[in-house]
């Protein structure tokens, strides 16, 4: 009788063992702002910078983060553009600009000559770069088409819209590129003055995944920093959501087949431990596909969208929850009338425990699958590093998400999701 | 027994470290990861071709069906079927109802979705290996079983619709490519748009889904991959069971009589919601040929010289040096299963016209062959993709899809083993020749679009 129940309770170590299995996460030297995952089946290797600066750290200049960065794409090494060298030796360079923070990351082949060179550039990148007038007269031609872009394209303008509204009066109701008249007014010495602000040790955060070991992250890691002043962190003061009205609805005109509609509302902040609850309602509302609320309603019954779903974006000083979908002009009143009546029917949370239980079932088991990829697993360790949060992360997760319940959702729907406080954008011809 | 599981693990993993550590010496070398070394590809009696590739890496797998069916097979009057049939494949079978199986895959913590092109139509799950067997069971009962309902294919259609307004009807760029395709080929395989036109899908009835299914859903027609953390011996089991009872309808593979089109290199002229004109050269793409492979490769290459990254010619000498365009694109496939095109986009900036970014465009092909192509940018271009095909290893499912794909287009899963030992035969002078004869001295439809407010 114990050699059997000994054997069932191996079995089921190799099962749970199997169905998450959670990567290791390093702090290199042991210092959290650094953070390693090694994967030695590829010989590859991902590297990240998080800047802790965003378009919400522009200031009155929106849109300098983002052209700050945009230079980086003209720096000149040895008379080579910077983005050419890493090309000669097969990386992929990139940088991106978000609301809180920005990164700069390479993807390269592991091998003696990429360890060295590599972090050599982009340690130039952070102490030399500089910016001349003619560079940046064509960084801003660019951005200004894309912004004028982004104005005739009905989705990116609702996404605009809306966020001037919600977020009005903090560093995150701007555009992430900003509007044409604040990048004309930027100045080489605004850029120069930026990126002296943010490039310090201090605001640097760096992750890497892939076939490296501690040391030759560490080694990695002092290179890019080395000669890099202190400096101090990028300070700004909280924001707190000022959308304080009833749900309203602001209409823009366009000429389009389709009218695009687009709802935010008030949510849970990243860090709190209420988010994985939000998670949960999330996936049940218009986060998981087929099966969800919103596809059910929309699509599944009444075929009046291709896509319509709900995602949580987790900010640094607040959380948001935020619904998209297209419709023919025809349909976008019929939409909208459902998408607030399933807005209102979720203030009465009647998720029934065997919905939640299915629901953490599945982000539990689609953990793994959802990070099967060393440049997806990436993304996430940034995450966690930007937000700060335990090394233990995995294990974290996997047990905070058990403890949702019917009553941390009730909680949630009632304390801290405020659905009355929503603001729907439409851009289209109805 | 966790000790003997734990080993079996690690041993696997090693042998692919390894032999990665090996590829990633010689990395600028005719080495590659050779997929030869983890396929193994049988056929069962139904004539069903399966594939299993091994990939350790993460306890996953990936269970995809590709049916040798799209877009390049319909006709005038019928555009977009096989698109439209793929949404109606989750509309259940006699054993499981509407939306049950993306519950269960779902249930799995895993994902899945299907796709159209031009020559296949394919579906995927992928979930955590224990969990195989079950998207097996499924797929197969879907590949016999459908049912299509008058209800469910009537508000499906007006998803399509919709699918179509989003993708097509208000975006420039891609109706500005159904015009230039439809010009250059009609409405014959490239030039029948993937997703339809919005009077064909209004007169598509469900009994045309029905035919389009007897026809192309059979095991003969299909390819079975099954990819990624598998035992290869219980994995077979499990196709034997589920795929073999299948049996084959009235396939016959017939592609339908071609109209007598002759392509058309006028001009194309639009106005749209656009930000700045942007020009389109597209010139005509020969179908792939696997025997003939090093001439298409050439294409490649010489695109990936013109337009690959930030030190490419395009971005290096008319963006950066002249300063003539504010960004150049190239739209290309490296295996078309017919003729295709190959557009070379770009957008002029301020004060030049789109005459003259043309002639730049044409100028940069004319100094390949003038000039010739430097050590140096030959060198930076091998070793891109070289180490573009060990990056490609790190997604189960974009390994996947390549197979597939190639598979799909009758050109076969083999032709990537040889891809960077092919690459590296060809020479700066193939793409000096590359660069006369497919661009310099070959038609092209010059595509303008101006903005609305011009």
């Amino acid at each position: 009788m114990k050699s059997t129940y000994t054997f069932i309770f191996l079995a089921l170590i190799v099962y749970q063992t199997d169905l998450y299995s959670y990567p290791k996460i390093l702090p290199v030297k042991s210092n959290p702002d650094y953070l390693l995952i090694t994967e030695n089946t590829l010989p590859i290797i991902d590297l990240t910078i998080n800047l802790n600066a965003g378009s919400s750290h522009d200031g009155s200049l929106p849109g300098l983060t983002n052209l700050s960065f945009e230079s980086i794409s003209k720096l000149k090494y040895r008379d080579e553009k910077i983005t050419d060298l890493f090309e000669n030796i097969g990386a992929e360079f990139n940088y991106s600009v978000g609301k809180d923070f920005s990164t700069i990351s390479v993807r390269f082949i592991n091998n003696r000559k990429n360890i060295d060179y590599v972090p050599k550039l982009l340690n130039f990148i952070l102490t030399e770069r500089k910016i001349n007038k003619n560079d940046l007269e064509f960084i801003k031609e660019k951005t200004n088409n894309k912004i004028y872009s982004q104005s005739l394209r009905p989705g990116s303008l609702a996404s605009i819209k809306i966020s001037e509204k919600f977020f009005i009066g903090t560093g995150y109701s701007h555009p992430v590129i900003g509007y044409k008249k604040s990048v004309n007014s930027i100045s080489v010495t605004n850029i120069n003055n930026h990126l002296e602000e943010i490039f310090n040790k201090e605001s640097i955060a760096i992750n890497l995944v892939g076939n490296i070991n501690e040391n030759e992250s560490a080694h990695i890691i002092s290179t890019v920093l080395n000669d890099l002043p202190k400096g101090k962190k990028i300070r700004k003061e909280p924001s707190k959501i000022n959308f304080n009205g009833k749900m309203y609805l602001n209409k823009i005109s366009m000429d389009t087949k389709q009218t695009h509609i687009f709802i935010l509302m008030p949510g849970v902040k990243r860090t709190e431990e209420s988010y994985y609850s939000l998670l949960v309602i999330n996936y049940l509302f218009g986060g998981s596909g087929f099966g969800s609320t919103l596809l059910n309603e929309i699509r599944q019954k009444r075929g009046l969208a291709y896509s319509v779903y709900s995602y949580l974006r987790p900010y640094n000083d607040f959380g948001v929850l935020a619904i998209s979908m297209q419709t023919k002009n025809e349909n976008a009143r019929q939409a909208i009338n459902i998408l607030k009546s399933e807005i209102f029917k979720l203030k009465n949370n009647s998720f029934i425990n065997e919905e939640i239980t299915f629901a953490k079932e599945s982000l539990l088991n689609s953990f793994n699958i959802r990070h099967d990829t060393n440049k997806k697993m990436l993304g996430l360790l940034s995450q966690i590093n930007y937000f700060d949060m335990d090394l233990d992360y995995f294990r974290n997760y996997e047990n905070s998400i058990r403890n949702v319940n019917d009553k941390t959702i009730e909680d949630v729907l009632q304390k801290q999701l405020f659905l009355e406080k929503s603001i729907i954008t439409t851009v289209g011809n109805f | 027994m966790i000790k003997i599981y734990l080993c079996k693990v690690i041993k696997l993993k090693t042998i692919i470290l390894l032999s990665l550590i090996f590829i990633s010496l010689e990395v600028y070398s005719s080495a590659a990861v050779k997929f030869s070394d983890r396929i193994e590809v049988y056929s069962l009696p139904n004539k069903l071709k399966v594939i299993l590739l091994e990939d350790k890496r993460n306890p996953i797998a990936i269970s995809s069906i590709w049916y040798k069916v799209g877009s390049s097979y319909e006709t005038k009057g019928k555009t977009g079927i096989s698109h439209v049939l793929e949404h109606m494949m989750f509309k259940g079978t006699q054993k499981i109802k509407a939306g049950e199986f993306s519950k269960i895959i779902k249930k799995f913590g895993g994902s899945e979705n299907a796709f159209t092109g031009r020559d296949f139509t394919g579906y995927y799950q992928k979930v955590n290996k224990i969990y195989l067997e079950k998207c097996l069971e499924m797929e197969a009962d879907r590949m016999a079983n459908l049912v299509l309902k008058q209800s469910d294919f009537e508000k499906e259609l007006n998803v399509v619709k919709e699918e179509r307004r989003l993708r097509v009807d208000d975006r420039p760029i891609p109706k500005a490519f159904e015009k230039i395709l439809q010009q250059a080929f009609g409405y014959n395989e490239y030039g029948i748009p993937i997703i339809g036109t919005m009077d064909d899908l209004s007169n598509l009835e469900l009994d045309d889904l029905q035919s389009w299914y007897k026809k192309f859903y059979t095991p003969e027609n299909a390819t079975l991959i099954i990819a990624g953390d598998i035992d290869k011996v219980a994995v077979k089991q499990l196709i034997e069971k589920y795929f073999l009872p299948i049996k084959n309808k009235d396939f016959t593979a017939k592609i339908h009589q071609l109209d007598n089109h002759k392509t058309n290199f006028d001009d194309i002229i639009l106005k749209d919601s656009i930000s700045n004109p942007t020009i389109l050269i597209s010139f005509i793409q020969p179908k792939f040929n696997r025997d003939d492979r090093l001439e298409h490769y050439k294409i490649d290459l010489l695109l990936e010289l013109m337009d690959g990254g930030s030190s490419s010619r395009l971005t290096k000498n008319l963006v950066d040096k002249k300063k003539v365009a504010l960004e150049t694109f190239i739209s290309s496939d490296t295996y078309p299963m017919n003729k295709n095109i190959i557009a070379i986009g770009a957008i002029p900036r301020k004060n030049i016209s789109i005459e003259t970014l043309r002639d730049e465009i044409f100028l940069e092909f004319k100094n390949i062959v003038e000039k010739g192509i430097t050590d140096k940018e030959f060198e930076s271009l091998k070793s891109r993709l070289s180490s573009s095909s060990i990056f490609k290893l790190d997604s189960l499912f974009g390994q996947v899809m390549r197979i597939g794909m190639l598979e799909s287009k009758k050109i076969g899963w083999e032709t990537l083993d040889y891809y960077i030992d092919d690459m590296n035969k060809i020479t700066k002078n193939d793409l000096i020749d590359t660069a006369k004869k497919y661009f310099i001295d070959s038609d092209f439809i010059f595509t303008v679009i101006h903005p609305n407010t011009t």
